[in-house]
């Protein structure tokens, strides 16, 4: 939960399945009922940790039967191929997290499949505004077509109001898309209700291991291989310097600093300075795994020092996400 | 709405799209959920933009 290379720590008022912390999807069936930040409300983490994933509720909604409201993240294929799901020597694994919320009872998650297979889970959080670890021992899926290569291997999902479409008893593999267990307490009901939750492990076996720390770089860098954004720092890459007229391109290649899961959707944002050169942002090609090329035209008659940099707020984000 | 894009030479880049909205750049890669977006889009019968007329070299 401790990167978050889209929003810097700032709160996301618009849900609609955006990237909340990297690799943390928050999802809204309706728009505006919960907000999402990472550390929210600056409660203490627990320990060891320094931060976590918030959602605060914007109101006191009643779900209807295909509400889904949720954290959620997405597993590449290639990282639970190991678990030999959809095969008689489907693994069984143990999913620990921390929990905390305002509210009291039986909350809801589920894991996932891409061919419709779900296990709704749920746990208790027996005193509010108190952090709890959870550990969930879910047995292997001998079912089903389960992903193991670059595409959605598994969804890990933890509720925040799921109707009844979408939630189905707990404890057994089911064939659909249950996002929930049945009768799990609803986030976006209790309007200013809050749910924070850190510590998330996915680990083969029955038994719950202490988190497994990661130094900080090793940790951005397997976020990378989703999202990656260039600094908005004056001078920062991508920044082009060279000398060039009218009409005549000039381009950059990058080198991403880890492969992409696919190639990626390059955005261009915020604003940038030029000099010499045509005002608008770069354009990107050439995009693959491992790098793009960005180019500008030059608009001068003569050969003129030209420059095209990020300014404060302009930069370029690369999304591989599941 | 999707723009075709100009690459170098001059030339429609014929491996990216342009959405227009956020001045995304789409590669054509199967597993790439924008480009899934993209081609169901074209599925339904739109077009996109053409390209923004290339620069002209002076001398």
């Amino acid at each position: 939960m401790r990167v978050d290379q889209r929003n810097a720590g700032a709160s996301v008022t618009s849900i609609s399945g955006t990237y909340i912390v990297d690799r943390w999807m928050a999802f809204d069936s309706v728009g505006s009922k919960f907000t999402a930040q990472q550390n929210a409300g600056s409660v203490t983490p627990p320990v060891g940790f320094t931060n976590y994933l918030g959602a605060t509720s914007t109101s006191a909604y009643s779900i209807t039967a295909t509400d889904q409201f949720n954290f959620q993240q997405r597993i590449e294929g290639f990282n639970v191929s190991d678990l030999a799901w959809g095969t008689a020597n489907a693994k069984t694994i143990t999913v620990s997290f921390w929990v905390y919320s305002s509210l009291t009872g039986t909350f809801g998650g589920t894991i996932l499949g891409a061919s419709t297979r779900s296990y709704p889970f749920d746990y208790t959080i027996s005193s509010s505004n108190t952090w709890t670890y959870i550990t969930k021992t879910i047995p292997g899926d001998t079912s089903g077509t389960w992903v193991t290569n670059n595409g959605v291997g598994l969804r890990i999902y933890f509720s925040l109001g799921t109707g009844s479409t979408y939630s189905a008893a707990s404890g057994s593999w089911l064939t659909g898309s249950y996002q929930s267990a049945t009768g799990a307490t609803s986030v976006v009901g209790t309007n200013g209700a809050t749910f924070y939750i850190t510590g998330v492990q996915l680990e083969v076996g029955t038994v719950a291991t202490p988190y497994e720390r990661q130094i900080y770089n090793e940790q951005l860098a397997q976020c990378q291989r989703y999202y990656l954004q260039t600094a908005t720092t004056t001078n920062s890459v991508p920044t082009f310097y060279s000398y060039v007229v009218n009409g005549v391109t000039i381009g950059v290649t990058s080198m991403f600093p880890v492969a992409m899961r696919i190639a990626p959707t390059a955005t261009v944002s915020g604003t940038w300075a030029t000099a010499g050169t045509a005002a608008t942002a770069p354009s990107i090609g050439g995009l693959t795994t491992l790098g793009y090329l960005a180019y500008i035209v030059g608009n001068s008659g003569t050969a003129i020092s030209t420059y095209f940099q990020p300014n404060g707020s302009g930069y370029v984000s690369f999304a591989a996400e599941l | 709405m999707y723009k075709q894009i100009i690459g170098p030479g001059n030339t429609v880049v014929s491996d990216m799209i342009l959405r227009v909205a956020d001045n995304a750049y789409i590669p054509f890669d199967e597993a790439n959920s924008d480009y899934q977006t993209f081609l169901a889009w074209i599925a339904e019968g739109n077009a996109p933009l053409p390209p923004d007329e290339p620069p002209v070299e002076t001398p």
